[in-house]
């Protein structure tokens, strides 16, 4: 039987979708009981839906100039890697 | 003709990652630039969920990437391409950020605040939603980006990967070298911390509409 401290460990899998059926059934009947467990899923829930949809961030147009300068400096001075050396016999 | 024709789709077809990786293991330069261009976005994200600065993370995905390609050749394939990325980016904010603590704990009294305050108020454009949303969710994603600020670094990474770039908790476990259950105890801590962080945020606040999920 879901408790309350149970439900607090139980809140992430649950909302992740990796319980059980029969666990989630008696989440949701205890949810359905219990107000402050059913705020608790509540603020969860809006929580990773909201990150879920956070947008990305553009990298700022300098950001990615300075990244590409970076870069190409690297490449351009650094030896090419050598390949398939051979031992001398 | 056919055959032309094919080879020519063929061609015009993206290259996957471990085509490109292989490519950049034998030296070529073009293929790693590829590679950085299809990943520039998802690492500065980490590296600023992570930093919550701007100058910071514009560092860290320099050095990130500066790694990664100094140690291509050691990329042996077990995982994939974008999650041993992820793993050389966090690795890169993670140092950065006990850097910083040990600067802080040096200068800073313990009454000031960790996080830096102009920076974790740095508006982040928000293009998806309607004009009436726009207000409600830029509060919202400040405040979560200053309670991302003040995760304890081992909580952070693992919510920036796992909530914010939407890894599995697999792959969150590849790139940090984690069990999957400390991944899913992380997590946990992580979401609780938030959770206490954002409560006054989300009574009675319609962050996200039923509409803007589907």
């Amino acid at each position: 039987m879901i408790n309350c401290e149970k439900f607090s460990l139980y809140i992430s899998e649950y909302l992740d979708g990796e319980l059980s059926h029969e666990i989630c059934e008696e989440i949701i009947e205890h949810i359905e009981v219990c107000p402050k467990c059913k705020k608790m899923h509540y603020a969860y829930s809006r929580i990773i839906t909201f990150c879920h949809h956070c947008c990305e961030i553009p990298v700022p147009e300098n950001v990615h100039a300075e990244l590409w300068q970076a870069l190409h400096d690297m490449l351009g001075h650094e030896p090419k890697k050598k390949t398939g050396r051979k031992r001398r016999q | 003709m056919q055959q032309f024709q094919k080879s020519t789709i063929l061609q015009a077809l993206p290259q996957a990652d471990s085509e490109l990786v292989k490519k950049a293991q034998q030296g070529n330069n073009k293929a790693f630039e590829e590679l950085v261009r299809r990943y520039e976005q998802k690492v500065y994200n980490i590296a600023f969920r992570m930093l919550g600065k701007e100058e910071e993370a514009k560092d860290a995905m320099q050095d990130s990437f500066l790694r990664a390609y100094r140690f291509i050749s050691k990329f042996k394939g077990e995982s994939t391409f974008y999650t041993w990325l992820y793993r050389i980016t966090t690795n890169v904010c993670l140092t950065r950020l006990k850097q910083r603590q040990k600067k802080e704990s040096l200068t800073l009294s313990l009454d000031q605040p960790i996080a830096d305050a102009e920076d974790a108020q740095r508006e982040i454009p928000d293009f998806k939603y309607s004009p009436e949303l726009l207000h409600e969710r830029q509060v919202m994603q400040k405040a979560l980006q200053s309670a991302i600020n003040e995760l304890p670094s081992e909580y952070r990474s693992v919510i920036v990967l796992r909530e914010l770039q939407g890894l599995s908790n697999k792959e969150v476990s590849k790139a940090l070298r984690l069990t999957v259950a400390s991944v899913k105890s992380r997590l946990h801590r992580g979401r609780v911390f938030l959770r206490n962080r954002l409560s006054k945020y989300i009574e009675n606040k319609n962050i996200i509409s039923e509409k803007d999920k589907n």
